[in-house]
């Protein structure tokens, strides 16, 4: 027999079963937080065990296929066990005789702080018994953003710091100035020059999630007139976006001085 | 006086446009020849759900990645030796790992083959949906497309198998993390083509402005050819070019018909009444995955040869799929078979099926070698082809020490030759990103979870 088929047809996450396990040795509180826990069969089938300990005593769920069944325990030194009830598993082929309905079952193992990882089995009343390997759920990595914002290019970061042509549009004739910008890290300094606004000096950010946003004042015939524009880069390397101003809200595009 | 072609010279008739191959008469002067820089042109190709030679047994038997580093390596005990012909062509890199491809919450575990593909080319965490909020990163071949300069077809996305299912395909995913490999922005997934009827026309058919449905209509008949609607404008630009221009286009039309024919013959094959392994597969898409795949790889030889597109992404499988491929040597359907236990003999079953797939390319990258290019180099010199996936090993469904491997010099821009081992725990993104700057994306300073890059002409 193999759960190399196995589908879970339903889950009855039915109250956990305790068992009677005599508390003794160290607790290692490490062992809580969420374990990829691979049951080795024909087929690896990756489930989620999540884990709360409290003095000695473990309480989690464990999910296949996103369907939780609650399991307690205990932990005593680096051994747990965890008793479950409610797992409903069938499939087809050899499969035949695995239970139809609602199972306990019993995961118990070694835990290793050192490797941070589980070993064990799982143990499927009136079925079979299995290896069990846990890893603990990794990290998402430094330098990966959170899923990236609509419209930027955010997985691939560029360093914005050049010269740069940019196009305001008013209302369908552009007004075209030079832009130039300083980045460290995610702070961007720089000026924009036109004609008609003179040198505007704009300070703003590069955000991660691939926003631009850089803000100045233009001074013309001695009065201050506020200035956001918003953006983000494109694939082809240009910038555009919004620029936000007394004047209401306005497209702006910006590439690149070659 | 020499008459000179634009390069954007096609030849028209009854609304069908067929694109020319670099000829001569587009740059008379051999000075100016010499001068033409070829385009790089991109193909990914996502090969999904790892690798034999990922496992620790694989590692150790070094069925991926050969055992000496730098440029005397030897390819035979590898998946990979069906390209020793063009050992001198490959960038090996080993050793890296996918890590936004893991679970990052608790609801992720087990949705690994339902989050791999569009991790492959974007190094990107998708976001876990099922509705049309999907996310996950700008891919990379969709970067360089906006980079490659302009052609009518900006990039090409086809697959093999079927990939037209909606809405959420499993752990709380939707589908188009699994059908799509291209991104045209985190938000964008392309849709890939499956059937070779649709990329022909897409490239050569009569199906762009002011085709009529008579054109339509005569381009499908099993018994004409495309061709015949070009005739006349064919014969009139023939008389126009020197003898070695004549032979080039003769033989470059030749390819088009010739890969036309194949297409007809699969679609009456297809729609004789005769039983299809693919019942449910459009009449174009053969039911042989040679012949599939070899079809696609010469339709992407024949839009870079004509200048159609400089970007192709290919996806040549689902990571669920049961089918069996005979060629292998293995007769276990792909999915189970990748799910081997870890038990020895059964990894060397599953390496079979991967040594097959690599041997495919090996088909491709003979049609881009025997393709001359505008400066007289050839296709293979100028291209890039990218072959991985974001799985490592199968079985237990990580995303560690994934296969992958570049071939092609890319304009003279990648030695080849070489295997590269990263350090354990390198993100793949690097290499990506190493490949990205190669392609002239010198600017970006990171790609996905990238936390340096790779000199891909390196460990020499």
């Amino acid at each position: 027999m193999s759960l190399r088929h196995m589908t879970v047809a339903a889950v009855l996450a039915a109250s956990a079963v305790v068992p009677a396990v005599a508390a003794a040795g160290s607790v290692q509180s490490t062992i809580a937080g969420t374990w990829k826990l691979s049951i080795i069969a024909d087929h690896a089938v990756p489930t989620a065990l999540v884990l709360e300990l409290a003095g000695d005593r473990l309480t989690g769920t464990l999910s296949i296929m996103n369907k939780p069944v609650a399991v307690a325990g205990q932990l005593t030194g680096d051994d747990f066990r965890v008793d479950g009830s409610g797992l409903a598993v069938s499939g087809p082929g050899d499969h035949g005789n695995m239970p139809q309905k609602g199972v306990n079952f019993t995961i118990k193992g070694r835990y290793d702080a050192e490797e941070n990882t589980l070993a064990g089995t799982i143990a499927i009343e009136g079925g079979p018994t299995f290896k069990v390997e846990g890893e603990r759920l990794r990290a998402r990595p430094t330098g990966a953003p959170a899923p990236p914002a609509a419209g930027a290019a955010a997985s691939a970061r560029v360093d914005l710091s050049g010269a740069w042509t940019m196009g305001i549009d008013q209302d369908g004739t552009v007004m075209d100035g030079a832009l130039t910008l300083e980045q460290a890290g995610q702070t961007l300094t720089g000026k924009f020059q036109n004609d008609h606004l003179g040198d505007v000096v704009l300070e703003g950010t590069f955000a991660s999630s691939g926003l631009v946003t850089l803000k100045g004042s233009a001074v013309v015939s001695g009065t201050s007139y506020p200035m956001t524009f918003t953006g983000t880069v494109q694939p082809d390397g240009s910038l555009s976006g919004e620029l936000a101003s007394v004047m209401g809200t306005r497209p702006w595009t910006a590439h690149r001085v070659k | 006086m020499a008459h000179i072609l634009s390069r954007r010279t096609v030849l028209r008739g009854l609304g069908a446009a067929v694109a020319l191959p670099w000829l001569d008469a587009m740059a008379p002067a051999r000075a100016a020849a010499q001068a033409v820089r070829p385009p790089v042109r991109l193909i990914a190709l996502e090969m999904v759900h790892g690798a034999a030679g990922s496992t620790a047994f694989g590692v150790q038997e070094h069925m991926w990645a050969p055992a000496a580093t730098g440029t005397s390596f030897d390819l035979a005990p590898t998946s990979l030796r069906a390209l020793a012909p063009f050992q001198d062509a490959l960038t090996i890199v080993s050793n890296t790992d996918c890590a936004n491809a893991e679970a990052f919450e608790a609801g992720e575990i087990g949705g690994d083959h339902f989050r791999s593909s569009a991790v492959f080319l974007t190094q990107a965490h998708p976001k876990r949906t099922e509705g049309a909020d999907v996310e996950a990163g700008t891919s990379l071949d969709q970067l360089y497309a906006a980079r490659a300069g302009d052609t009518p077809v900006p990039s090409l996305q086809l697959c093999i198998e079927p990939i037209d299912q909606a809405g959420g395909c499993g752990y709380g995913y939707s589908c188009v993390y699994t059908d799509s490999i291209s991104w045209a922005s985190p938000t964008r997934p392309l849709p890939m083509v499956r059937d070779p009827r649709v990329a022909f026309d897409q490239l050569f058919g009569a199906f762009g402005a002011g085709a009529t449905p008579e054109a339509r209509r005569e381009s499908r008949a099993v018994d004409r050819s495309i061709l015949d609607m070009i005739l006349a404008s064919a014969q009139s630009l023939r008389a126009r070019l020197g003898a070695a221009d004549r032979a080039r286009l003769s033989e470059y039309l030749d390819h088009v018909r010739e890969i036309e024919r194949r297409l007809q013959a699969v679609e009456a094959r297809n729609l004789s009444g005769e039983t299809r392994a693919l019942p449910a597969a459009p009449a174009g898409v053969p039911d042989d995955f040679d012949e599939h795949v070899r079809m696609m790889f010469d339709l992407q030889r024949l839009a870079f040869e004509s200048d159609l597109t400089r970007v192709v992404s290919f996806k040549l499988g689902r990571d669920n799929s049961n089918r069996v491929y005979p060629g292998s040597g293995c007769d276990g359907p792909f999915h189970p078979v990748s799910h081997h236990g870890g038990r020895e003999e059964k990894i060397r079953e599953f390496e079979k099926i991967n040594a097959y797939h690599v041997s495919q390319v090996a088909y491709l990258l003979g049609r881009l070698r025997d393709t001359r290019d505008a400066d007289g180099t050839s296709l293979l010199d100028n291209s890039v082809v990218l072959y991985g996936s974001a799985m490592g090993d199968s079985n237990r469904h990580n995303h560690r020490k994934v296969p992958f491997f570049l071939a092609g010099h890319a304009g003279g821009r990648l030695r080849g030759g070489t295997h590269i081992r990263a350090r354990s725990g390198t993100p793949l993104a690097n290499a990506m990103l190493g490949l990205l700057r190669t392609l002239g994306l010198e600017e970006l300073n990171q790609f996905g979870d990238s936390d340096g890059v790779i000199d891909l002409n390196g460990e020499r």
